[in-house]
């Protein structure tokens, strides 16, 4: 699976651990998150949509999908 | 939020520096052999931990549950080292069998600690543990099997006590591995 948290994150001049600190996990797993190395749970996902305010599909999306 | 980063940063540092300044006295004092080699590797150990700490991705564990991971992980050894000190004497004949028992408790409230502890990881980083504990049981397993089959077949037999510090190596390995997988 692909996501756009970098650039998301970067639009809003966040560093990882602000986003880290804001979705209640580790630094280094918004590092693994960008890299593309893990997955995310589904409640992870939904909170990182809510820290956002976008839908899951439109920061996460499968590898075969464009992103848009 | 920054304030909060700021403190987290300054921890990382000095617990970076403290690292620093126990391998540089253990390189200098107890390997080399040599006070000298031992205030410059602690110098530098203490520069290079205080420097670069806060880019090593660290376990996020609660500050209260580091203190009482800590302080049962030190009583733990304590009674354990003491039982095998007062245990290695024969001479000493007297409730045996209580002091041999006795660090099963402080070890039993450590694992549970850490049991705890790893609960309160997020999803990744006990994901990370949890493969790592895996990873190490299998290479202990294997270690312990192999080097009790070369045993019998005539190497020198040791101890149990070192089957828990060929445990602790092979997680130590798991952990390694595994977070460079997720690095």
């Amino acid at each position: 699976m692909r996501n756009k948290l970098r650039v998301l994150r970067a639009e809003r001049e966040w560093s990882q651990a602000d986003l880290a600190d804001l979705a209640g996990v580790s630094r280094q797993t918004i590092h693994a998150l960008e890299k593309g190395k893990y997955d995310p749970s589904l409640p992870l996902a939904f909170k990182l949509a809510t820290i956002f305010e976008l839908q899951i599909e439109d920061i996460f999306f499968p590898d075969d999908v464009i992103e848009a | 939020m920054n304030e909060k980063l700021d403190e987290r940063s300054k921890r990382e540092k000095a617990f970076g520096a403290a690292i620093g300044l126990v391998i540089g006295a253990a390189l200098g004092e107890v390997i080399l052999d040599s006070s000298l080699v031992a205030i410059v590797s602690m110098a530098l150990g203490a520069f290079i931990g205080y420097r670069y700490m806060p880019r090593v991705h660290l376990m996020e564990y609660p500050p209260e549950v580091v203190t009482r991971l800590v302080l049962s992980g030190v009583v733990f050894l304590i009674v354990m080292l003491g039982a095998i000190y007062y245990l290695e004497d024969e001479t000493r004949d007297t409730y045996r069998m209580v002091i041999a028992l006795a660090p099963a408790i402080p070890g039993f409230i450590f694992f549970l600690f850490m049991a705890d502890a790893i609960s309160r990881l997020d999803e990744l980083q006990r994901r990370i543990q949890v493969e790592a504990i895996a990873i190490g049981f299998g290479i202990s397993l294997l270690v312990s099997m192999v080097y009790g089959l070369l045993g019998v077949a005539g190497l020198p037999q040791v101890s149990w006590l070192y089957v828990p510090v060929v445990m602790v190596f092979s997680w130590l390995i798991g952990k390694l591995w595994i977070r460079w997988k997720y690095r």
